[in-house]
Formats: structure tokens, sequence, C-alpha cells
């Protein structure tokens, strides 16, 4: 067990060297399979584009393997913990092969290989039906995307017979305009269902809260990533020069992910679950900068465009560092109490103040805040939809100030639900006996959650640097984009400008002499007030569903809560005496998206069912017709 | 006065915002018959730039007269008379309401520019602020209840009607005749809609609470 | 400019930002007690009452853990950063590069730590106002982002505060006029003011920002007021500067710097007996009215920029 660890981190390490030097040069790196065919896989490339990816996988994998262990000795799955290890160590491996994949015969095996451990892992933990049920929504959604993924990269190289990424790209220089659209919806819409954008993110608030912590954390910080990485490379790099439309349905896209992730995000009180959602709200910021960034280089602007691409791919690994580190609190909070729910929480920054602190530091990250990494990444979004008041497409630049108050309304939602879940988790007073009885987490539990904690710092005052090596990102494909000068500020090209540094070091300076006044003496401490009530106790504080209640009012329209009121005790209707009220929030998509689309499906199968079910001799006679068809057409 | 002129198309939108964020009956009423005024001030900036001024001097006139005065009146006389509750009923609430309105000011204004471009319109945005205008009053009408309300929503319209035209085709004599066959066109819808629904909506329009409604 | 005379004047200007902050919110009071003909309180009580404050002892909570003591600190310390993010006293006279969109971010930091505070006692009063306050900034955070846009519209680097208050401009253009409004709207919710919340009561049922200190007591207490008093004063201020851009020079001479001084004080005066007379005649909206106030905020924010592209 120890050894897989240890494979991990060596593993990892170098791959991130790799990809950090690459990232630094510009210049790819390329590695000959020792074996060769005509079905084998080609050769191992990692270009900068990957290379973020890579450094997003090196970041949470490295703090995952430290994770993992201890967390795994402690957690008492169905599945031993060796065998998860293995399969956790293969998994990386895979994701690893999906980005350095330079065709897409190893692309989409070690895609396909990918999901398959990841849906194992999900059910490592437990055999209860909600657990079976999200792995098979889980299953079901992405290799349905995966089929139409494919299809749509089929549809357009046309027909050749390369299957190589170089082949692919000339193939689409030669697409018609309706085929090329045709295959780059079907190609999005299949790796978007990876990434959990909204309306095909319904597998991921349920798939990611149910998996064992560090599995989670590798699942919303990394493999989420995979699917937008698959939309870049496919939208950016292999269809050539990304078009308006492609901008535009990117932001589209993204903003509607980041308000409804967010928005759902607000109302759970699932720590886990929460958080997956936001998950679905981080994928939305992203995207939503990729397209302002193609938009902005399509309406003359490459150098806001470079900014914003590579603000873009920096909430990429901000996302993966930040998320990953919230996850890995949250199995430590669920180690220590058994719960994941926030009501049964509270009070606990007492018994378990590192997790706390990291929890704290992850939460401040996620809702932006100066000067932790959220804050670069979301800020140079925002000024990208900023600057794009200056674009010369009419579309763009009347959507400029929407698009700035979408992402800032999402970036406050974001704040006020990372305030209630550490508010709630952490502070205050205990909810529950097992809250009351949690103790801290081991210490290599904490060894990784203060790594992931440092690295948001990290990348937070040093956000200008990453953001200059980011550039070569954008600007190796090929597509105007201009590289970034490093400097000691953030922005430049047509931004505004800010330095973390110096607002992280005049903030210390400030902030720490006045807490040092604060300190200089002693307090006395006395009960709080609870209106003469004697003292205050746990339950009686602010609930998690209690502080989401003015949001969910704000916006019932989004919403649509249902309540209903059975009696429990009683003669209904006058007399009753006892009874329980449920509320809970309408399924939307799976209601008018997903429901529909399954009654269209038996609808179709029902009235084929006359031709195909009576014999199964009739069945295989309309097989054996089709084959004859199919050969018949594959050879003519 | 040339100067203004920018200020008040920005009114003559921010009046209707006004009306679609307000409450209460009599304001939204009020808030019309100033648009009228800012209306017919639009329309004396125009004359200025005329060759026919006279025309635009007697549709400010009418503007004061009829959509300022004297509509204004009969509706706010109406509203005490009928005893209709006098607060406005919503079917989408203000912040929808207020968000519809404000793509469609977007949209009004791109599509103006868009389409017509700038040198066809001889005041500059006014095109697009009658087109908002229109657009805003179609909002108040698809999302308030009483008809009192709904007519306000029309009469916005029809201001904005004429700030379109005024925008497009200044000085034309066509206009006033336009202007004035609307607000002929819009005093008989008034009373059309009242004699049709006064028995379907007004007719039961006192004070006690309905169902699916608050508290009174 | 050499380096040290930008930090001295960026030190200067936060240093009369925050001197000015009490004297400020108490021009606010005297505004509303002579529209109510009371005399209101003298001219330097607000430094008086948080002088007094200051030097008490503080009771915390038991309930309460690290994030209650660092909560008013931290609050301080980001209404002070934002002080500077902006020029008041000469356009190129900031020490690091400023950005007013950062500047909101900031205080959002310091909110995210008042909230937190507000619901570590484990009473809830606390909680209450914390759910309150993040709810609201959720719809004020897109207004003010959108006014300052509709200013930025126009500039080579948008949303940096040295450039656009050094921005030659019609003030009473319509777009100018309508973003102040949105963004007067702003304040009025940021800062706890009537129509939001009311500063001067403690009632359970109306208040917000105050129910987050309730725990509260002595220096830190002194210390959480002081912070919503400077943060109230900042952003009078980026209304005054940003918005309209008058009185300021774009060199550092002591002539320049004095008539800027003058200007913002003139200015700040004049926001200042604004507040207190909408205060007068305004009456509190009910908490879920609020969206509509701020939905109307948006729309005028969003007017402006319209009038700024279309006309």
């Amino acid at each position: 067990m120890r050894l897989a660890a240890l494979g991990q981190l060596l593993g990892l390490g170098v791959a991130g060297a790799d990809a950090i030097r690459v990232l630094a040069t510009g210049e790819r790196l390329t590695a000959a399979l020792p074996f060769s065919g005509p079905l084998a896989p080609g050769p191992l490339v990692l270009d900068p584009l990957a290379a973020v990816f890579v450094v997003a996988l090196a970041l949470v994998g490295c703090a995952v393997a430290l994770y993992a262990p201890g967390y795994l000795a402690r957690a008492h799955h169905r599945m031993s913990a060796t065998t998860q290890q293995a399969l956790l160590l293969v998994l990386e491996t895979a994701i690893l092969g999906v980005l350095v994949a330079s065709d897409l015969i190893g692309f989409f095996i070690c895609w396909e290989v990918m999901t398959a451990l990841a849906t194992a892992l999900v059910l490592a933990d437990g055999q209860e039906p909600e657990v079976k049920r999200a792995a098979i929504l889980y299953v079901a959604i992405t290799h349905i995307g995966t089929l139409a993924a494919l299809a749509g990269l089929l549809i357009l190289s046309g027909g050749a017979s390369e299957l190589s990424f170089d082949g692919l790209r000339s193939a689409i220089g030669h697409a018609s305009p309706a085929t090329r659209s045709v295959g780059l919806a079907l190609a999005l819409l299949g790796f978007g269902s990876k990434a959990g954008v909204v309306p095909v993110h319904v597998w991921l608030p349920e798939a990611h809260p149910v998996a064992p912590s560090h599995v989670s954390a590798l699942l919303s910080g990394v493999i989420l990533k995979i699917g937008i990485y698959a939309m870049l490379r496919t939208c950016l790099d292999l269809a050539g020069p990304p078009d308006m439309l492609i901008g535009y349905t990117l932001i589209v896209v993204g903003m509607v992910s980041a308000l409804v992730g967010v928005l759902y995000a607000l109302v759970q009180h699932d720590l886990k679950r929460l958080l997956a959602f936001c998950s679905v709200e981080n994928v939305g910021i992203i995207l939503l900068g990729v397209g302002v960034a193609i938009c902005a280089r399509n309406s003359g602007l490459p150098g806001l465009g470079a900014l914003v691409m590579a603000g873009a791919l920096l909430h990429v690994i901000n996302h993966a560092v930040f998320k990953g580190l919230l996850f890995l609190c949250a199995g430590s909070v669920h180690l220590a109490t058994h719960s994941r729910d926030l009501e049964q929480l509270g009070g606990l920054m007492r018994p378990m103040p590192s997790t706390g602190r990291a929890f704290l530091i992850g939460a401040l990250a996620i809702s932006a805040l100066p000067p932790l990494n959220g804050f670069a990444s979301e800020w140079l979004i925002l000024q990208g939809c900023v600057g794009a008041a200056h674009a010369h497409g009419g579309l763009l630049r009347a959507a400029a100030p929407l698009l700035a108050a979408g992402l800032a309304l999402a970036g406050a939602l974001a704040a006020a639900c990372f305030v209630k879940a550490f508010a709630v988790g952490f502070l205050a007073l205990p909810r529950s006996r097992a809250a009351e009885n949690a103790t801290e987490a081991p210490r290599s539990l904490r060894l990784a959650q203060n790594l992931l904690a440092l690295t948001c710092v990290i990348l937070g005052l040093g956000a200008p640097w990453a953001v200059a090596a980011l550039s070569h990102v954008p600007a190796a494909l090929g597509l105007g984009f201009p590289v970034i000068e490093p400097s000691w500020v953030l922005g430049g090209l047509g931004v505004a400008s800010v330095s973390p540094l110096a607002l992280a070091a005049g903030g210390l300076v400030v902030g720490g002499g006045v807490y040092l006044y604060l300190r200089r003496t002693p307090a006395r401490s006395q009960m709080t007030w609870a209106c003469g009530q004697g003292s205050v106790e746990g339950r009686a504080a602010y609930s998690a569903s209690a502080f989401a209640n003015p949001i969910r009012r704000i916006f019932s329209n989004l919403y649509r809560f249902e309540r209903a009121t059975e009696p429990v005790e009683g003669v209904p209707p006058y007399f009753v005496k006892r009874s329980r009220t449920r509320g809970a929030l309408a399924p939307l998509f799976e209601r008018y998206l997903y429901e529909p689309s399954l009654r269209f499906l038996h609808w179709c199968a029902a009235k084929l069912e006359p031709w195909v079910s009576p014999t199964v001799n009739r069945g295989l006679a309309l097989f054996a017709a089709t084959l004859a068809l199919l050969l018949w057409w594959a050879s003519s | 006065m040339q100067r203004a002129l920018p200020h008040a198309l920005m009114l003559l939108v921010a009046i209707c915002l006004y009306v679609l964020s307000s409450r209460q009956i009599r304001r939204a009423i009020l808030a019309f018959a100033v648009q009228s005024f800012v209306l017919a001030f639009v329309s004396l900036v125009a004359a200025t730039r005329s060759e026919h001024p006279y025309e635009l001097w007697i549709l400010a006139g009418l503007t004061i007269v009829i959509k300022g005065v004297v509509v204004p009146l009969a509706l706010l006389r109406a509203v005490s008379r009928l005893k209709i509750r006098h607060e406005i009923e919503f079917i989408l609430n203000i912040p929808s309401s207020l968000l519809m309105a404000a793509v469609a000011t977007l949209g009004a204004f791109q599509v103006a520019q868009r389409v017509f471009g700038q040198e066809v319109a001889t005041l500059r945005g006014a095109l697009g602020a009658g087109m908002a205008t229109i657009l805003l009053g179609l909002v108040v009408m698809l999302g308030r209840r009483k008809v009192i309300t709904q007519i306000v929503g029309l009469l916005i319209m029809e201001n904005g009607v004429i700030l379109a035209a005024l925008g497009l085709t200044m000085g034309m004599p066509l206009i006033v005749e336009i202007g004035v066959a609307l607000d002929v066109l819009v005093a008989v819808q008034i009373l059309a809609l009242f004699a049709y629904r006064i028995s379907s909506d007004l007719g039961v329009g006192d004070d006690a609470p309905r169902e699916g409604e608050g508290p009174p | 400019m050499m380096l040290p005379i930008r930090v001295a004047l960026t030190l200067a200007q936060v240093a009369v930002l925050a001197g000015l902050a009490p004297l400020l919110d108490n021009l606010i009071k005297t505004v509303k007690a002579r529209l109510q003909r009371r005399h209101g309180p003298p001219l330097l009580q607000g430094y008086r009452d948080l002088g007094k404050l200051l030097i008490k002892e503080s009771i915390h909570a038991r309930p309460t853990s690290a994030i209650f003591r660092l909560a008013p600190a931290v609050s301080l310390t980001t209404s002070l950063a934002a002080a500077a993010t902006f020029p008041v006293l000469a356009s190129s006279a900031l020490a690091a590069p400023g950005d007013v969109l950062t500047a909101l971010y900031v205080l959002a930091l310091g909110r995210f730590f008042t909230a937190l505070a507000g619901l570590d006692a484990a009473s809830a009063f606390g909680g209450l106002g914390s759910s309150r306050d993040v709810s609201l900034a959720a719809l004020v955070e897109p207004v003010a982002v959108v006014a300052i846009l509709v200013l930025a519209a126009g500039m080579v680097t948008p949303s940096d505060g040295a450039a656009l208050a050094g921005a030659e401009a019609d003030l009473l253009a319509p777009w100018r006029l309508l973003a102040a409004i949105a963004f007067f709207m702003v304040i009025l919710a940021e800062c706890a003011r009537v129509p939001i919340d009311n500063p001067a009561t403690h009632l359970e049922l109306t208040m917000i920002h105050e129910a987050m200190l309730l725990e509260y007591s002595g220096r830190e207490l002194g210390c959480a007021i002081l912070a919503a008093r400077i943060k109230q004063t900042v952003l009078l201020a980026m209304l005054a500067t940003i918005f309209f851009p008058l009185g300021l020079g774009g060199a550092a001479t002591a002539t320049g710097v004095a008539l800027a001084l003058l200007a913002l004080l003139g200015k700040l005066a004049a926001l200042a007996i604004l507040i207190g007379v909408v205060e007068s005649v305004v009456a509190k909206l009910r908490l879920f009215r609020v969206p509509d106030f701020l939905g109307g905020a948006f729309g005028i924010a969003l007017l402006a920029y319209i009038a700024r592209e279309a006309l």
C-alpha cells in the first residue's frame, strides 16, 4: 500500500516536472512507444495545453497519494485498501494517457479505462441503492456522451483513414461547414457530459458525494477537467481557429452552468454534495472564460483574449487544487464524525483546528477572495467580461454587462455558499454527539491538506508568473494569441492591473498590527446572550437550511421548492393531531429534460415492438438485413 | 435644449422601468403622465431641427394635453370610482420583469442600431429608445393583471411608437396624423376594454381577497 | 513620479479617508436630526464614541473560535486596503497598481469574515444577520460591477483606478448620471443604509449589519464599527472621484493635492447630506422587497450602459 502511494508520488512528480518544463518553455515533448502496428497508438506527445492538465493532476494526485493510505486504513470500505490503491494508480495512469495521447485510438482507450476505473472506485464503499444508482447514472450518461463525442470526431474527420490528431487536423480543414458544425456540436456535447456542464450534469452531484473522499477529490478536481481538456483540444486545436459561434456557445453554456451550479450548491446541506454542485459552477466559469477569450480574439482583442484564456487555464489548476483540498477536508470530517450532513456538524474548529484552517483557506480560495488563487483567475475572467465592452463585434459588446453581472453574481453566491459551509460545519457549537466527540485527522491526512492549502496561497501570490507561463498555451495553438511577459503585477494588456503580492504584504502588515493591538489585553469570556434563557445550544444556532433561506426565497422562481404535508396522527382533514411536512427542491432537469426523453424513447420502443418482438427469428432476420445493408454500403 | 436630448431619452426609458417596479396604480399613471411630458419635450427638440416645425409643435401640444393631462386624469378617476384594489397585481414579479425589461432594452437598441444604422436615424438614439419603450410597455401589459395597468402599458407602448417615429422620419406631416389617430385609437380602446371587461374583472374589483392572493 | 512620494501619497490618502470616516457618519446623523428638528450629536461625537470603545476591554462569547477574534482586524484591513485602490489626491499617486474591481473583491473578503463571525457565537441573531448580509451582497455585487463597467467602457485599461479618476469627462452625460445613481443605490445597500437596513436601531427584525456585530464588545466592537465607517467613506469617495472626476490633478503638486482634497471634502459632504435626506424621506423596505430595489438599480446600471453605447 505504501508502495502504491510512493509509486503515485514518483510518477506524478516526474510528470508534473515535465509539464512545468513544457509550460515554461512552450515547447512540446514527444516520446515514441516501443511497439507499433496498424492499431497501435501513436507516439506520446505532451504539448502546453495538455501540460496544464498534467500539472493539475500532479498537484491533486500527490496530495491524494499522501492522503489515501491513512484514510483507507480508517474508513473500512467494502473494497480492500490495497485494491483501491492499485485501481487509483491505474486510474491516474489512464488520465495521463488521455492527456498525452496523440491519436483517437490511444485517447479513447485511456478515456474508457478512466471511466471504468472511476466507476469502480465510486462503488468502493457500500452497496446502498443510491450508490449503485449514482454509479449507473454516471456510466450511462458519460457513455452516451463518449459515444456522441466519438461520432462527432469521426464526422469531423470526414471518413479519413488517418486517426492521429495531425491527420484529424488537416481532415477537418477540408470539411464542409455543415459537417464541421454538426461534428463539433456532437463532440462538445459528448465531452461536456464528462465535464459536468448543465444540462448533462445530473450524474455529478450523485456520483461525487458517494465516492471515498480522496476519489471525490480526484473526480471533481481532475477528471472533470479531462472533459474540459477534450473540449478545448477539439475546438481550439483539432477544429482549427474557433469561430464566434463556438465562443458564444461556450459563453452561454458556461454562464448557465455557473449560475445553476452555485444556486443548487447553496441549498444543499450534504457537505460533499454542496462541493459537487460547486464543481458544476467552476466548470462553468472556466468555459465562460474560454468563450470570452475566443470571442475577444475574433473581435480584434488578442491581448485580452490571451489574458482571459490564461485566466481560464489558471482556474483549471486552481479549481483542481482548492476543490481537492475541500474534498479532502470533507473526508477528514467524515472520518471524525461519520456524517456529511452539515446540520449534524458544527463547532469542529475546536477539535479539528488544522482541518478547519485548511478548509477555511479552501473556502476563501473558491470564493475568489484575495490574495488566494481563486481570486487571480476569477478576476482575470471578470476583467475579460469588462474588457469585452471594447469588442468590435456587436453581440459580445452588447452582452458584456450581462456577462460581468452574471459572473459577479455567481462569485458572490459562491461566497455565500462557503460562508455557510464553513460556518455551519466548523463554527459555533456542535449540533450532534458525533460532532462533539470528533477528533483531529491523523498526521498524514493533515499533511496532504496543508500541502494543498499552501499551494492555494502560493498560486495566489505567484499568479502573475503563473499567468505568464500559462499564456504559452494559447500562443502555442497558433491562433494569434500573444505571450504575456512575466511581471510582478497581474493584468496589463488592455485590462487594469493588480499586484497580489503588494495586497497581501500590505494587508499582513496592517492586519497584523490591528490584531496585535486588539489582543494586547486578555479578553474575558462569557456565554452568548440567549435572550435571558440561560445558555445557547448548538441546535438553536442558525442551521444550513435557514442560512440559505433568503436566497431560496429570492430565487424562488428558479428553485421550485415543493412542500407536502401529510397527517401522521388523527383524522384528516380536520382533526389532525400531528403531521409531517416534507420539503424538497423539484428535480427540474430530471423532470423536464430526462423524463420526457426517456418517455419518448419508450414510446419509440413501443412503436417498434410489433416489428421486433414476436419471435427471436424475426429479430434475427432484421439484424441480418441490417448487416447486409451495411456491408453493401461499405463495399460500394 | 439640444444637450438635454440624451437625458430626455434615457428618462423616457427609465420611467418605463419605474412603472415596472412600482406597486401602486396611481404612481404608474402619474409616471405615464410625466413620460408624456418628456415625450413632448423630445418632439420640441425635434422641431428645432425639422423643416416643418409647426407639425411637431402641434404634436407636442397634443401629447401634453391628451396624454399628459386628460388621459391620466381619466384613469385616476376611474381608479377611484371603480374602487378596485390600489395595489398592482403581478403575474411576473418585479425582479423578473425588470430583468426581462433590461434584456429587452438591450435588444431594442441593438436592433435599432443594426437594422437602421446611425445615419438613417435623424434623432440619435430616439429610434432605439422608442423601440425599447414599446417593448417595455409590452412587458407591463404581459406581467400585470388589472385592466388599468394594462391600459397604462398600452399607452406607454403608444408613446414608444411616437418616439420611434420621431427617430425615424422626423418632420413628416404623417406623424401628426398618426399621433392623433393613435390617440383616438387608444381612447377608443380604453373605452372598449372598460366596456368589455368591466364585468369580467373589474366587476369583482372589491377589496376582498380572492383565492391565490395574499392577505389584503 | 518617485516611488517614495507615491507611497507617501497613498498612505496620506488612506489616512484621510480613514480619518474622515467617523466625521462623515456623524454628518449624516446631524442631517437626519436637523430634518427632524433636533440638534443631533456634536460634530466630533463619532470620534469620541470610537475612542471610548477602542480602549475598552473586549468580552468574548464562549462558543467562539479564532475566527471571531480575527474578523474585526480583517474587516478593518480590507476597508483600508480598498481605500488604496483608486487615487483621490492626485491621479498618478498610487504606490501599487490599483483596480476598482479589486476593491470590491477586497471588501468581499471583509464581509466573508464578518459573516463568519456573526455565526460563530451560536446565537440565532448573528446567523440571521450573516445570512441576510451575504444574500443581499449577492444581488448588490452585479450592480456594482455593471456600474463600474459603464465607466470603464471607454478606457484603454478598464477599471484601473488611476485611469478612471484621471479621465477627461462630460460630467453631466446621461450615462454617467445613471451609473452614479445605480452606484449610489449600491452604497445604500452595502453600508446598511435606510431602505435596506436601519443603522439607528438594534431591533432584531430589521437589522442586518448590526446583528452580525451583536456579540462584539469593547475594542473589537470599535474596530468593527470603524471598519464599517471606513468602508462607507471609501465607497462614497469612489462615487465622488471615479464617477465625477472633478478637481483631481494629474501630477502631485502641493496646490493640486490641496485642490483635490477640497473637492473631495465638498463632494463627500454633499453625498452625506444626500444620504441623510434619503434616509429621512424613504421608508425602510421589507427584506423581501429589497430584491425589487436592487433589481431597479440593475436596470438603471444597464440603462447607463445602453446610454453610453447608443447615444
